[in-house]
């Protein structure tokens, strides 16, 4: 039994000694790439390696991969646990789209650890146009893809023993246990998975863990990895801990695979250092012989619940948690032209790395650069929580005091069961036209000889026109339409004038016809002028009595006044036609000689009232031919 | 020196014609105000004030203009199309009032002027409003006929001639042109001021909805029948019947 002890001491002590070695070894990092031509939108698969002891390696530092479409990384852990010291081998697995066509390079890859800084040779990537492949699937279930598929899904070990599916009835030497935190979540709502490896033997070499397969999950790893003891059953078990954030990114029962530990377990072999096989058995190595145990946890069933359709705001992108949204810029007093760096920050509790940018409203006033984001995150009490920040450069394109609007940003908090949304504050920036030429909104650099273009910034509606009152054309163009019957005036007028020319071209051309149509109202008219001016005057009126009937008969017989003589009166109405009754012809000679009678009568013998008598027998003497006429 | 003085009579005037220049002066005012609350961007508060300068001068395409700015801004598109459409009916060469209703069409989907027709002589053609036309029409029919009676009573002169030719000459072409913008605009003309208004097949709910129009859409009003209205779309050449509240006419 002494012997025994001392070889044991002796093989623990050589054990010791190289892990000591590998406890004091360098951290090495690696990247590679599963290929370096690729089409364009062709998914590329970048593992980055991480060798080194201790729990406290941080993550390799991914420099600003600008031609690339960088998505969410996933991690595969080995842990190499002897007699309390760990060593572990980090995988991260990134998937890069490259969105660029020719030569681009992945540029060195760091990490910083104890002081100095190690890292990787830079990687040239061929991307050409043609032949571009289909995308893959979007690589945010990523934590599957960085997950190596266990080799097979035997559940046995080397030795036939299922220590996974049946660890405490028989309380084996090793085994894993996996459990999550919730069991029923809602969609992008985190549940913490927690992966254990429990061990009550010693180990040979470090064991292989193989995260398990998660579908319809995106995956968070949460360090650091815990390690500790425990007593199950009364046997004592040294156990590490892995865990890891997983959000489901679907509605509906979604499995985790189990996980999978691979591990060297050392033989207990009887050692009798009489025996004659003991230093055969020295010098081939059995002495150090171990037995291999690939080990798997209980698969696990979780319920994702879809998020709810009522009160969904039009801008709600997914985002699920508790958060907040800041916004800043990095000064508001600019020229127009200088470049604004504007943040917004959202923070809080939830899956942070798919939190997309708030949307920006349209800015006319600015040129408004794509937003760069990045990502602080804090797994303190294993929550995933941090900030995540969108910055954007704006140019503002206009003077004056501009505003960058708030922006909206909507969010499912599962704990209340209902949407929120939240708005950033806006923001005054006060610009200045500033010096031209200068600023970044005249990057383009024109020339002095080169002409600048106008650009369009923003199309709207013409300002308001100073007052005006309506011009006096306009009002009386206005009024001249709304006229009406006024307007009926010029043709009026002007139907008198025509008409008026169209009688006298007519009285030319038929003189007599035109005489016989006046007669009557010209010895009415010489009728009335005597009867006013000469009634006081005998001779005076007896003369125009007689030149208004004797003129009356002319112009209706044709003739002339002096030419008519009462004698050859009724020759000449036979020879004109003119068909007067017996009567008014016995009348015409009455009133002839009596005109005559007092025409030639000595002075003094008419009377006022004689006078005025014989004007009216003149008169109705005319208007009985008249009539007798029409 | 004899010393002028102001006729007798203009004192009967006088009243009216500070009543004038008080009212002018009062529509000064309010355009002021509305303009001042336009600037603030309350727009709401600039349309009311520029309606009420407008009931006092409804004449007048600048304060129509001003109005359909404020409307537009208030987010009332159908709305700011009637008032610019009513300022490009009383002032249509102005490009400030043409390019605002061309923009604010543009919104409603629809363009000021018709494709296929070149834009110079759609403007042209719209150089003058309706009410102009008719009033050079007038004016030059007087004169032509004034001066045709003079002509023929003066027996004809010669020198009268080449004022009689260039009356006739200016009353044909102002009657010729306002005949056929007569002709070809329609009779009546709305906008849909409502955010979507549906067209049915008759003046009632009960009839089916057969299509339906967007704000601001300009509408020829056919016929009227209790509280609806029977419109014909100008672009699509459809037509329906609209509830009243729906369309603000010209």
């Amino acid at each position: 039994m002494k012997k025994k002890s001392i070889i044991f001491i002796a093989l623990t002590g050589c054990f010791l000694l190289t892990s000591g070695r590998r406890a004091s070894a360098q951290v090495a990092i690696h990247a590679s790439v599963d290929k370096t031509i690729v089409s364009l939108n062709e998914q590329i698969t970048l593992t980055v390696s991480v060798t080194g002891s201790g729990g406290s390696i941080p993550d390799p530092q991914i420099p600003l991969l600008s031609n690339f479409s960088v998505y969410s990384s996933g991690k595969g852990q080995s842990i190499s646990i002897i007699n309390g010291q760990m060593e572990t081998d980090t995988e991260y697995t990134y998937v890069l789209v490259p969105r660029f066509v020719g030569k681009g390079t992945i540029p060195p890859i760091s990490i910083s650890y104890g002081g100095r800084k190690y890292q990787t040779r830079p990687i040239i990537i061929k991307v050409s146009k043609n032949g571009a492949s289909a995308n893959q699937g979007h690589p945010q279930g990523g934590g599957a893809v960085s997950v190596q598929a266990p080799p097979g899904v035997s559940v046995q070990s080397a030795s036939g023993y299922n220590y996974a599916r049946n660890p405490s009835p028989r309380n084996p030497d090793v085994f894993v246990k996996a459990t999550v935190n919730r069991n029923k979540v809602y969609v992008n709502e985190q549940t913490t998975l927690s992966v254990k490896f429990f061990t009550g033997v010693s180990l040979a070499g470090s064991p292989q863990y193989n995260p398990p397969k998660l579908s319809g999950f995106i995956s968070e790893d949460l360090p650091p990895q815990r390690n500790g003891r425990t007593l199950i059953n009364g046997r004592e078990y040294y156990y590490s801990e892995i865990k890891l954030a997983l959000f489901p990114v679907q509605a509906g029962r979604l499995e985790i695979g189990p996980a999978m530990v691979s591990c060297r377990i050392q033989k207990s072999l009887a050692i009798d250092p009489f025996s004659q096989s003991f230093l055969n058995n020295i010098f081939s190595g059995q002495l150090g012989m171990t037995q291999p145990e690939t080990l798997h946890s209980e698969p696990l069933i979780l319920t994702a619940l879809p998020l709810p359709d009522r009160g969904k705001p039009a801008n709600f992108s997914g985002a699920v948690g508790s958060f907040l949204i800041s916004a800043s810029v990095d000064r508001t007093q600019v020229n127009v032209g200088d470049a604004v760096n504007f943040t917004m920050v959202i923070s809080g509790q939830g899956n942070l790395k798919s939190l997309d940018a708030p949307s920006i409203p349209a800015m006319p006033d600015f040129h408004v650069y794509d937003t760069v984001n990045s990502l602080k995150l804090n797994k303190q009490n294993d929550i995933v929580q941090g900030s995540k920040f969108f910055k954007t450069v704006l140019v503002p394109r206009i003077s004056g005091t501009l505003t960058i609007p708030k922006i909206a940003f909507s969010f499912f908090n599962p704990k209340t069961n209902s949407y929120q949304t939240l708005y950033s504050p806006s923001i005054v920036l006060h610009v200045a036209k500033g010096a031209p030429g200068s600023g970044a909104g005249n990057a383009s650099n024109f020339s002095a000889t080169a002409p600048q273009d106008v650009s369009t910034i923003s199309e709207d509606i013409r300002y308001l026109k100073p007052y005006q009152k309506v011009s006096f054309l306009e009002r009386f163009l206005g009024a001249t339409s709304n006229a009406g019957l006024i307007n009926l005036f010029p043709f009026a007028f002007f139907a008198f004038f025509f008409g008026l020319d169209q009688y006298e071209e007519m009285k030319a051309r038929n003189p007599l016809e035109a005489r016989k149509r006046q007669a009557f109202k010209k010895a009415l008219q010489i009728i009335e002028t005597a009867k006013k001016e000469h009634l006081s005057n005998p001779k005076e009126m007896t003369e125009d009595l007689s030149a208004a009937l004797i003129g009356y008969l002319a112009d209706k017989l044709g003739q002339s006044p002096s030419a008519l003589t009462l004698k050859g009166l009724n020759q000449e109405i036979q020879k004109a036609n003119f068909r007067v009754s017996p009567n008014a012809l016995e009348n015409i000679k009455r009133v002839w000689d009596e005109i005559d009678s007092r025409r030639f009568a000595p002075t003094g013998v008419a009377t006022q009232t004689a006078n005025s008598e014989i004007a009216e027998d003149v008169s109705a003497l005319i208007e009985s031919i008249e009539r007798e006429l029409k | 020196m004899k010393e002028k003085r102001f006729p007798t009579h203009s004192y009967f005037y006088l009243p009216f014609l500070l009543l004038l220049s008080a009212s002018a002066s009062a529509q000064q005012n309010l355009a002021a105000q509305a303009r001042q609350k336009y600037d603030a961007g309350n727009y709401a508060a600039s349309a009311v004030l520029f309606q009420n300068a407008i009931e006092k001068s409804p004449e007048n395409p600048f304060l129509q203009y001003d109005l359909g700015n404020a409307l537009f801004k208030s987010g009332k598109l159908g709305e700011a199309i009637v008032s610019y459409q009513r300022a490009f009916d009383l002032m249509p060469r102005n490009s400030d009032i043409r390019y605002n209703l061309a923009f604010a069409l543009k919104r409603a989907g629809e363009d000021l002027v018709p494709s296929g027709i070149p834009p110079i002589l759609f403007y042209l053609f719209y150089w003058l409003s309706l009410k102009e036309l008719s009033g050079f029409f007038w004016v030059f029919t007087w004169i032509l006929l004034l001066s045709a009676g003079i002509w023929i009573k003066m027996k004809k002169p010669a020198p009268l001639r080449p004022l009689l030719s260039i009356s006739l000459t200016l009353c044909s072409i102002f009657g010729i042109w306002w005949g056929i913008r007569f002709l070809l605009e329609p009779n009546a003309l709305g906008v849909i001021v409502t955010q979507t208004a549906e067209v049915r097949s008759g003046p009632g709910e009960s009839f089916s909805v057969n299509f339906t129009a967007p704000e601001g859409r300009r509408v020829e009003i056919l016929s009227e029948s209790s509280g609806w209205i029977e419109v014909g779309l100008l672009k699509e050449g459809s037509r329906g019947w609209v509830s009243t509240k729906d369309v603000e006419k010209i």
